[in-house]
């Protein structure tokens, strides 16, 4: 029992401090750690020793205080304070009854304050550590579950004192008092010599318990459906649960920001390559087989504004139709995208999208016509994934002349002050082209391209240091450091375009990803992200990449700094909680619906045509059989699994059989044998117990017959009935186990001596009559 | 006639789960049914399943508000399964509840996450449970016979038929009762391996002569978690027929009672010294047998110690029993009535086991008079008489007189154990005029009551 109640309270303390630690995590405040010294002090202190804690006074003082705290901050705090002060609320309580002597039920409350806890925590947070904090917790609150489960049953049956030898002290006051003596029980628990409350065997169970119980809890959460009340907001600024867009692709992007994700490996989205044609899989076996080339740019944000380093979006860039698909000959790509939620309703695609379909259906989406940008309705949430299908092409877009055209080309090319200098540099650089000042407008985009990515005049670097804050940082950047990320390179390059009276825009989006050869995926994560140049050409909007190839290697060492078998493991982890824990309406119909619905509905195609799937069956196992390279397949393992039930069936089956087969035989049998036999006999008990006479279990139905002649002596023998007892029995003994049948003599004479039994023993009436009973 | 005790009935009652779990499957069915919320989600497949749940919720409440409310029906078939909802369990579902409500509201994946973690383990925890007690054996093994005041012990052999699943924190609740009393004895069995088998056994100390009954037996799991209660009532009852209280006659019983009957003259001649036995030792008077001390102990003790003897050839014993209670007796004729038999018993047992020829033999008044000799069924059948012997209201004792066996002899003693002493007394005087105590022949009938303080000096009822 003592170790029973050590491991039960050490369970308590450790359940108890995972989920302070978790709430405290989750709000950012270290008020709910405090449980973690106070439950250890508390064990050690109060419960170890059983010891008293605080008084009851003391405790309603303390929690009358609680309240009082906890209606302060909510009447003092903003929005968040009108969940964090309840939940404040139920921290006080959790040390207030960790500061007292415990029963059953203080625990209880202390295991309900828990879950309260767990569950604000999790609206406060759904950061992947969470989930696993969760299991963790689950985990925990099983285990102390069920070793309270046993704890309290050993409590409610505990052994009371019960002297062995001796009557009872209240018998042993007043020995004579015979009748007023109360009788007694001692209650206990059984256990084996060898057997603990807490073995091997309970760890065991509680095990595969949690097991089942965290897989049922994983179904319950992926078929619950997600009816959503959405007249109701807890939180009206949704500063939680709403999430930041991801540095870089805002409406404004400040050079450098990029910087901060450029290190950071959480994934982003996740492309797969369809044949633009026949919507198939594309085949990719390498980076080269990527449409768009080993390392293709993911078109997302594109910024035409720029001032005082900060590129912008124009505030009217024209949402259109969609673009027409281009004629046959043009180069396109069909992806197909999960993009993570990442805070901006961009959609992102590999070359310029010209039409794009939501995954589900309802979802609402724009075309920003100048921009050349798809992006989702400002009314959509952002916070959750969302997957889509485009298609893009790979070309150059031309523009199409109109008013509204030549105002966007206008803003593409306008100069803010202080950039004079970048305008100078360009201008120099294109004299120093070979023959003069390249005529056509994208040669001397690829000519300033070019030296900015090859001429090793730049180096790429994540450093971000200014050299001199008076000058716009494009000028920095190109006069005094030289050295920078691909904002700063994509930056002044379309400064440099524009100085020279070529349109030109910023692109940010990603570049290149990892490619999982097995599936032809190409994962796409924050350190891919990356920043270009779209420049206004005679053949329309081109792509021109100024970074330098150490963007290449700076990414491929932060991508293998952070590829370690934890961060895998990490990454799968959070992965699968982004996917869980963002779960749409729209997610849940795909993944989990609709292959419900289609497996009933297979399922009834099956049953509908019966002998087609037997034939299909037939048909699969003859092939198995006869190809033996197929055994060692999920066919083969499938087949095998079949088999093996029908036949654990088969024998369950036979055996049921057989057993009932064997009970209906032995039932007929001891009909056969006994019939009306045992039907007297029977009717003599009846008689003998109404008389107060029950034949013990051991007892023969002789030594029953001689107890109820001596029992029963002077009745019987007012009746002159003392032989009955006797002759009733031999007559049982003939037939039951001499197997002999009763001549109707036989039978009217042993009925005529059961009536009269009958009549003997009944009690008299109130006339003094006998009365008749039993027939 | 005796009364037997009723075989006691499970109290009846409303089946809060039973009622929640039928409105719950018709809700679901109500709902499905007019919202066709998974009809939506999953085809028609979704809707046949959830219907088919809501009408196994539906079926199930209802069999569980019948069985408990007609608790008769529960001792066989389906029924004897219960289900019990525990407070425990009732604050975790409202707490899991307003977490569920909370996710839809606040439209939160995390929080319903945390409603899935709840309900899962209850869900599971009803399975265990339920699986638990499936295939769950119980066997009862009581004694037939106990003395009234002696512990006793009662064996519950506990089997487990299922082939892989133990069943975990098994409760055994049994009943026992008379007509005056009710015990509850529990006993834990944290687990019963599969296929196997526990003899849990659960210690008693019945206090009142006559029939106790045994059953209905439970069991009852919580197990793992302790928010659902699964149950199973077993048939069968037992009974255990407990004796009178024996007591021990003290030194006084003998000089009193025994020596005040020696002083009538016994005319059966005596057979000689050996039929003597060895009594005690004792120091040495004027007048005794040189030949009987002891010389060793004598040594020992530095005085001369004689060996007495005690005669050996006991008297025949009638113990004539009038347990009359007034048709509206008090706790203290009772009482009476008690003590009355068990000094009946307490004299007849130790009559028999201190005599070796002498015979007993005893006549109770009662509705229906006990007669009863030794030497036909063992002590246990004077016992099984005594055990079921009700008090009786009747004033004539001439019946007793009248069963006074035919062989009776001049060597009998005689005594009358009687509630109303006095009224005893003075109806023999009546009978015998001439000779006090004595009828017919010379032998006397002792007349022994049952007044507490002066048994006290001749009984004691603290035990053998």
């Amino acid at each position: 029992m003592n170790r029973l109640r050590l491991i039960f309270q050490l369970s308590v303390a450790i359940l108890l401090c995972l989920s302070a630690a978790t709430f405290a995590l989750a709000e950012e405040n270290p008020l709910a750690a405090a449980t973690l010294p106070l439950a250890v002090f508390c064990w050690l202190v109060i419960d170890r020793p059983d010891r008293n804690g605080i008084g009851g006074g003391l405790s309603v003082l303390l929690g009358v205080a609680s309240l009082a705290a906890a209606i302060l901050e909510f009447a003092r705090g903003g929005i968040e304070s009108r969940l964090l002060a309840p939940a404040h609320l139920l921290v006080y309580l959790m040390w207030l009854f960790l500061l007292q002597r415990k029963q059953p039920r203080h625990y209880w409350m202390l295991l309900g304050l828990c879950v309260l806890q767990v569950a604000v925590a999790s609206v406060l947070t759904n950061a992947a550590w969470f989930g696993l904090a969760l299991t963790l917790i689950a985990v925990a609150g099983l285990w102390t579950l069920g070793v309270f489960t046993l704890y309290r049953a050993v409590l409610d049956v505990q052994a009371e004192p019960f002297s062995l030898g001796g009557l009872p002290a209240e018998a042993a006051a007043a020995p004579d008092r015979l009748r007023s003596a109360r009788s007694s029980v001692r209650k206990g628990v059984h256990l084996e010599p060898d057997e603990r409350l807490i073995g091997a065997h309970f760890a065991g169970g509680a095990a595969a318990m949690i097991v089942v119980s965290l897989a049922v809890s994983a179904l319950f959460f992926l078929l619950v459906p997600r009816i959503w009340i959405r007249s109701f907001r807890l939180f009206d600024d949704s500063p939680i649960a709403g999430g930041r867009p991801l540095t870089g692709f805002t409406e404004q992007v400040t050079l450098g920001d990029m910087g901060e994700i450029l290190e950071n490996a959480d994934p982003v989205m996740q492309l797969e390559f369809l044949d633009p044609d026949t919507g198939g899989p594309l085949t990719i076996r390498d980076e080269y087989d990527l449409p768009g080339g080993p390392e293709p740019l993911i078109r997302g944000v594109v910024l035409e504004g720029y001032g005082n380093g900060r590129w912008s979006q124009l505030r009217n860039r024209g949402l259109g139709r969609p673009r027409p698909v281009p004629p046959e000959g043009a180069r396109l790509a069909r992806q197909r995208i999960r993009l993570e939620p990442i805070g901006t309703p961009t959609l992102f695609s590999v070359g310029q999208a010209l039409t794009v379909t939501p995954h589900a259906s309802g979802e609402r989406i724009e075309f920003v016509r100048h921009a050349g940008i798809v992006q989702r309705h400002e009314d959509e949430d952002v916070s959750v994934p969302f997957r889509y299908e485009a298609l893009a092409s790979l070309d150059p877009q031309p523009i199409v002349d109109s008013p509204r055209t030549r105002e966007y080309v206008g803003e593409c090319l306008r100069l803010p002050a202080g950039v004079e200098e970048a305008s100078r540099l360009a201008h120099e650089r294109l004299e120093r082209a070979p023959g003069g000042p390249p005529p056509r407008a994208e040669d001397a985009a690829r000519w300033l391209e070019s030296w900015l990515r090859d001429s090793g005049d730049f180096q790429y670097s994540l450093d971000l240091s200014i050299d001199d804050p008076a000058l716009d940082p494009v000028v920095d950047f190109l006069v005094n450091r030289q050295s920078g990320h691909c904002e700063y390179f994509a930056s002044a390059l379309a400064v440099m375009l524009r100085g020279v009276g070529i349109p030109s825009r910023m692109v940010s989006g990603f570049k290149g990803g990892g490619l999982d050869a097995a599936s032809g995926r190409l994962e796409v994560r924050q350190l891919h992200a990356h920043a270009w140049v779209e420049a206004l050409v005679e053949t329309g909007w081109i792509a021109l990449d100024p970074t330098p190839e150490a963007r290449a290697e700076s990414v491929a060492l932060i991508q293998a700094r952070t590829q370690s078998v934890w961060s895998s493991w990490r990454e799968a982890w959070e992965r699968t909680w982004n996917s869980g824990i963002r779960l749409s309406k729209s997610d849940q119909d795909e993944l989990v619906y609709r292959p419900i619905r289609d497996s009933f509905s297979d399922l009834w195609e099956s049953l509908s045509d019966a002998r087609g799937t037997a034939g299909g069956l037939a048909g699969m196992f003859r092939s198995l059989f006869e190809s033996p390279e197929k055994w060692f397949s999920w066919r083969g393992g499938l087949a095998v699994f079949l088999l093996l039930s029908l036949a654990a069936g088969g024998v369950w089956l036979v055996r049921r059989l057989w057993t009932l087969l064997r009970s209906w035989r032995s039932d007929r049998d001891e009909r056969g044998r006994g019939g009306s036999s045992v039907e007297f006999y029977e009717r003599f008990q009846k008689l003998a117990a109404r008389a107060g006479l029950e034949r013990d279990g051991p007892q023969t139905q002789r030594e029953f017959a001689a107890e109820m002649r001596r029992r029963l002596a002077s009745r019987l023998a007012a009746c002159d009935l003392q032989q009955a007892p006797e002759l009733v029995t031999d007559e049982f003994y003939r037939v039951r186990f001499g197997s002999l049948a009763l001549s109707s003599q036989e039978q009217q004479s042993l009925l005529e001596r059961l009536d009269a039994l009958e009549q003997c023993l009944a009690p008299p009436d109130a006339n003094g009559r006998p009365r008749r009973g039993l027939t | 006639m005796q009364h037997e005790p009723r075989p006691p009935e499970l109290a009846r009652t409303f089946s809060v789960a039973g009622f929640a779990f039928m409105l719950v499957g018709l809700a679901i069915a109500a709902f499905e049914l007019r919202y066709g919320l998974l009809l939506r989600r999953l085809g028609l497949g979704g809707r046949v399943v959830v219907l088919v749940c809501a009408t196994g919720f539906s079926v199930w409440g209802l069999k569980e508000l019948i069985a408990n409310w007609w608790p008769s029906l529960g001792r066989r078939g389906i029924a004897r399964h219960r289900a019990g909802w525990p407070v425990e369990g009732r604050v975790y579902l409202l707490i899991t509840g307003v977490v569920f409500v909370g996710a839809l509201l606040g439209q939160s994946n995390p929080l319903l996450l945390v409603f899935a973690m709840l309900a899962g383990p209850y869900i599971i925890n009803a399975w265990i449970s339920f699986l638990s007690l499936k295939g769950v054996t119980v066997v009862r093994t009581a004694p037939r016979r106990v003395m009234a005041g002696e512990p006793t012990s009662v064996e519950v052999r506990l089997g487990n038929s299922k082939r892989w699943f133990s069943a975990w924190g098994v409760i055994l609740r049994d009943t026992i009762s008379d007509l005056s009393e009710r015990l509850e004895a529990e006993v834990l069995v944290p687990r019963v391996p599969p296929r196997g088998e526990r003899r849990a056994n659960y210690r008693l100390r019945l206090m009142h002569r006559g029939r106790y009954q045994l059953g209905p037996l439970r069991i009852n799991t919580r197990f793992p978690l302790g928010l659902v209660e699964r149950g199973l009532t077993v048939a069968g009852t037992d009974t255990i027929l407990v004796y009178p209280r024996i007591g021990r006659l003290t030194a006084n019983w003998s000089q009193q009672l025994l020596m005040a009957t020696q002083l009538v003259p016994d005319m059966a001649p005596r057979s000689g010294p050996f039929n003597d036995e060895y009594h005690q030792l004792r120091e040495y008077r004027l007048g005794d047998d040189p030949r009987a001390i002891h010389w060793p102990t004598s040594a020992r003790r530095n005085e001369l110690m004689v060996r007495e003897f005690r005669e050996s050839r006991d008297r025949h014993l009638i113990v004539l029993l009038d347990p009359w209670l007034p048709e509206r007796g008090a706790d203290d004729d009772r009482e009476r009535v008690e003590l009355a038999i068990s000094l009946a018993a307490t004299v007849c047992v130790h009559h028999l086991r201190s005599g070796r020829e002498s015979q007993v033999f005893l006549s109770a008044a009662a509705a229906v008079p006990v007669h009863w000799e030794s030497g036909g069924g063992g002590v246990e059948s004077l016992l099984d008489e005594l055990a079921l012997l009700r008090g009786w209201s009747g004033t004539d004792l001439s019946p007793l007189l009248a069963a006074l066996p035919a062989t009776r002899s001049l060597r009998a003693r005689t005594l009358l154990i009687s509630t109303r002493a006095a009224a005893a007394s003075e109806w023999l005087a009546r009978q015998q005029p001439s000779g006090g105590e004595s009828r017919g022949g010379g032998d006397a009938i002792h007349v022994v009551g049952t007044d507490r303080e002066k048994l006290a000096l001749l009984v004691d009822w603290r035990g053998l």
